[in-house]
């Protein structure tokens, strides 16, 4: 009895270093979004063109992305161009969400650089983006066309990225409706 | 060059400390003296090497060396020089390099107190302590050189120190702390020594109790300040976090506190061997736990350090040598010690048995809760939780009550066995006297009472009677109070300052006051019975950063008072940091922060009353002092 | 006549607190909602920022959190409904004080059990040992008498 105790904190220990040894390992992670396969949260909010309201019902026709940006994020300018190019080459809807920006800014800016977005929704207090679960800019989502939320990205949208975690599910989709 | 004779200096300190670390393998093999005795003079040169490396380290800072990658990151040509001083530890590799020196210092000071001290004895435990540099500097050279050089192309200006670091109290906050951990090798390093000699007895206990003392004192002292800085530096007038930083100090120093308790019974009564030894393995598993959580990056913190996997390994590996090696020792010599005697349950050494207890496994919980975010992430798939505040102010506050309880009746209780037991109904007398009449007080003031503040009162009140009442009351009854008093100062200070900063947690989590207003200028707003009146914003420069300040009038009763809160923006970062307007005063501070303009002539502004908060600090720099006054009195008994 | 003078005090009172709650960013129609509101933003983490909560953070996410847990608390929702609210959206990471379930129930409990289950343990160490060593004590006496009683034989004899 008394021996065994005395190995304890030595096991003990073994255990922590193996324990911490394996976190070192992990890759830093995103928070993991809650709304992931639930629905879409309605909303009623202007587009950021002109006043006109849009709602749920506006954007889910096909499986679609919705992205979260904003002219005070600089990221947001990274992933621009791949975005532009997801229009181009892609079938899938681009929707915006504007997020706690300028309206005359926001407009100017896609202007300039190219509006890869079917249209954005303008959201200036954050209300949409906090039933989202968004906590900043960019951000992804792909929404199927039942309107269930199926991927979540945080962070710029790369090439990659896209093919890791997008691509194999959207196929996933298009194979469910055959 | 001179950044090149530091490199050297650093590179020829891991060749020293490295023979000094290693040579009791050759006394081991030769059975040669002399590989004992070279090991004091090896060590005070690994001492001079690292302070000289450290030196030429500064001085490329003073004289912006941006040509070296870490003073380009960290220094800037408009910071003032005492700021350049402070950036040589502001970032991960200086403040490596300062807790190297840290323990070099230590080192140093434990060979002088002790050369006339059996031989074999110092040499091994030098030897531990050398190991310990010499994997430390392995560190720094391998994986976060400070001398490393940005070359052929060196930039003209440096980046800038982070403008939350350049301040007073950070600059002496890390040397503190490091002082703090880095002593704590010095106990660990004794015990192994004494496993390994087998001379576990009263001098190395009494040794071992003066440097957790001491190591208490700092780490006591760095954590004060860095909550000071905390405070006023952050804006948001919280003084604790339980971030995982903090809870990186906070259980190293529950365990310094619980070893050098368990160590007086220990030199006393020659009881809890075993114990100690095991403490002062973990107290300093704790210290290099907090280094790798800090610097690994696998926790997220508001301290945010260099983050980097490599170097949370090569820490982890060095956390696997010692600990797993003394411990591997601990376990096969241990059973050797002599039992357990036997002793009351209400006896001192009772006393001190639940004491360590509960520190330890208070310890132990704050480090598991700190880590359980990952834990739980991994086994429940990425499902991400957090612990935080709340949490630990409800498992803290039984394992208080328990603690304070027993300060109060601890010295009372006699060795072996307690048959003497009218000091309770004194105490109780006592404490309950001072618990009216500071409740009364304290209403006085708030006007109001609640539990949280009850049990603050109680809990002051009983540690007050029990450590300094009744221990007046009782020297005064016997011809040498003076002697009695003088040869308790340090635990008297040290109990007494818990009893203040319990009072001041109390009062400040109970009966603080916070609003978000906006102010016009001319416009005042009431918080409590304490007027805000927004007086102007004024615009200005200061030495590297530009200030919006906005004056502030505080009216309270016949307290009149103007400060400012700002904001600055540092140039050559272009950061924003406000700089919250404080009042301090002996009951409660009152606390501005400076938010955004919100329309013309309209700002925000987050006003706070904080009540009892300086008796935070105020008790924590008596425990501090306390410990001081005590590893003075034992190094009068070397 | 003092009724009068009453009545003028609390209309001066009702007042100031009114013009003092223009000023507030977050003000309550009951008063004391106002000290359960910055409670709670205690309580809850920052999403964006890694280390802190709502209360301490210039975020916006943590501006906006700010102001739907105002509106909540104007609608009337309990701290169980605001919970749920901000739990569907960002889950468990946002609170600070996990909420104990069968998942989180070792670290509740964990340090208590631990604290019971080591104290037992000492305090019947404590008393084995304490009875080994009487009856040690005991066993010595019996073999004094013993050697004492042989003795006798022997020098009877």
């Amino acid at each position: 009895m008394n021996r065994i105790t005395h190995y304890l904190p030595l096991i003990f220990f073994i255990f922590l270093i193996i324990g911490l040894f394996t976190f070192l390992d992990n890759e830093e992670s995103d928070l993991r979004s809650v709304l992931l396969d639930k629905n879409f949260p309605d909303f009623s909010l202007s587009k950021l063109e002109n006043q006109e309201i849009v709602t749920k019902n506006d954007l889910v026709e096909l499986p679609s992305l919705l992205n979260v940006w904003a002219t005070w994020c600089i990221a947001c300018r990274v992933e621009h161009p791949f975005l532009m190019r997801l229009r181009n080459e892609s079938t899938i809807n681009i929707y915006g969400l504007n997020y706690k920006d300028d309206r005359s800014k926001a407009i100017n800016l896609l202007d300039q650089i190219g509006d890869p977005y079917e249209f954005s929704i303008f959201d200036h207090e954050g209300i949409l983006a906090i039933d989202l679960g968004v906590y900043g800019a960019p951000e992804t989502f792909l929404i199927d066309k039942s309107g269930i939320i199926r991927v979540r990205h945080v962070g710029v949208l790369t090439p990659e990225v896209w093919e890791e975690k997008f691509n194999g599910v959207l196929n996933n989709l298009k194979e469910d409706e055959k | 060059m001179i950044a090149e004779i530091g490199h050297l200096l650093l590179i020829g300190s891991l060749v020293v400390s490295f023979l000094a670390g290693f040579s009791p393998l050759l006394r081991f093999l030769t059975k040669d003296d002399f590989f004992y005795e070279v090991i004091s003079p090896l060590n005070n040169l690994v001492f001079l090497l690292i302070f000289l490396s450290f030196v030429s380290l500064i001085y490329s800072f003073l004289v912006d060396d941006f040509s070296v990658a870490y003073i380009a990151n960290n220094s800037n040509t408009l910071l003032p020089f005492y700021y350049k001083l402070a950036a040589t530890w502001g970032a991960h590799e200086g403040s490596l390099l300062l807790w190297i020196l840290c323990l070099c210092f230590w080192s140093t000071s434990y060979f002088f107190l002790n050369r006339k001290k059996d031989v074999e004895f110092v040499a091994l435990t030098l030897s531990v302590l050398n190991q310990i540099i010499f994997a430390f500097i392995a560190f720094t050279l391998f994986t976060s050189n400070p001398f490393e050089r940005l070359l052929p192309i060196a930039p003209f200006e440096g980046a800038d120190l982070n403008p939350l670091l350049q301040d007073f109290a950070f600059t002496i906050h890390p040397p503190l702390l490091y002082l703090g951990y880095s002593g704590l090798a010095v106990p660990f390093a004794l015990s192994l020594s004494a496993l390994i000699s087998k001379k576990i007895d009263s001098i190395w206990a009494r040794d071992a109790r003066l440097w957790s003392l001491l190591s208490s004192g700092f780490l006591t002292l760095g954590i004060v300040l860095g909550s000071w800085w905390a405070y006023y530096e952050l804006g948001w007038g919280g003084w604790w976090f339980w971030d995982p930083v903090e809870n990186a100090a906070f259980v190293p120093w529950l365990i310094s506190v619980a070893m050098f308790h368990s160590l007086i019974v220990t030199e006393r009564r020659g009881l809890y061997k075993n114990w100690s030894i095991l403490l002062s393995i973990l107290a300093f598993a704790a210290s290099i736990l907090g280094t790798f959580l800090v610097r690994s990056g696998i926790l997220t913190s508001v301290h945010a350090f260099a983050l980097d996997p490599e170097r949370g390994v090569f820490i982890l590996a060095i956390f696997a040598y010692f600990i797993l090696g003394s411990l591997i020792f601990y376990s096969i010599m241990n059973n050797k010690l002599p039992g357990r005697s036997t002793y009351n349950m209400i006896s001192k050494e009772f006393g001190f048995l639940l004491n360590n207890i509960l520190l330890v496994i208070l310890a132990i919980s704050i480090m598991f809760g700190t880590l359980f975010p990952l834990i739980y992430e991994a086994i429940y798939d990425g499902e991400q939780i957090s612990v935080g505040a709340p949490y630990y102010e409800v498992l803290i506050l039984p394992f208080a009550i328990a603690l304070s309880f027993l300060q109060g009746v601890g010295l009372y209780l006699s060795w072996s066995s307690t048959r003497e037991f009218s000091f309770l109904n004194r105490v109780l007398i006592e404490s309950f006297s001072l618990f009216i009449i500071i409740s009364l007080l304290v209403f006085l003031i708030f006007g109001t009472l609640n539990w949280g503040t009850f049990l603050a009162i109680a809990m002051f009140s009983w540690i007050f009677s029990g450590n300094f009442i009744d221990m007046v009351y009782q020297s005064s009854q016997v011809k040498e109070l003076k002697s009695v008093l003088l040869r308790r100062l340090g635990m008297i200070s040290a109990h007494l300052g818990t009893a203040f900063l319990i009072l001041g947690v109390g009062i400040v989590t109970t009966f603080s006051l916070e609003r978000e207003v906006i102010l016009q200028k001319g416009e005042s707003y009431q918080l409590g019975s304490t007027n805000f009146v927004f007086k102007e914003i004024r615009e200005s420069k200061g030495l590297n950063y530009s200030i919006q300040s906005a004056g502030i009038e505080i009216r309270k009763g016949g307290l009149v008072d103007e400060i400012s809160a700002e904001k600055r923006n540092y140039l050559s970062s272009n950061q924003i940091m406000t700089e919250a307007a404080i009042k301090p005063t002996l009951l409660q501070d009152y606390y501005v922060t400076l938010g955004d303009q919100v329309g013309d002539g309209k700002w925000s502004f987050k006003l706070q009353i904080k009540p009892f908060i300086r008796w935070i600090w105020f008790g924590a720099i008596l425990i501090a002092l306390g410990t001081f006054v005590s590893s003075f009195r034992q190094t009068k008994r070397l | 006549m003092k009724n009068r003078t009453l009545v003028c005090i609390l209309c001066l009172l009702s007042f100031t607190a009114e013009s003092e709650s223009s000023k507030e960013v977050y003000s309550f129609v009951i008063d004391e909602n106002q000290e359960r509101f910055y409670t709670l933003l205690d309580t809850y983490r920052c999403p964006k920022c890694q280390s802190s909560n709502l209360s301490g953070s210039n975020a916006p996410i943590a501006k906006d959190l700010k102001r739907e847990i105002h509106r909540l608390i104007e609608e009337g929702k309990t701290d169980e409904q605001i919970e749920a609210f901000l739990r569907s959206r960002y889950g468990d990471f946002i609170l600070y004080k996990p909420a104990l379930r069968k998942n989180t129930l070792i670290l509740w409990l964990g340090p208590f059990i631990l604290l019971s289950l080591i104290v037992f343990l000492v305090v019947s160490w404590n008393m084995s040992s304490k009875r080994k060593s009487k009856d040690l004590e005991a066993e010595q006496i019996v073999k004094v008498i013993e050697r004492t009683r042989l003795k006798k034989l022997f020098e009877e004899d």
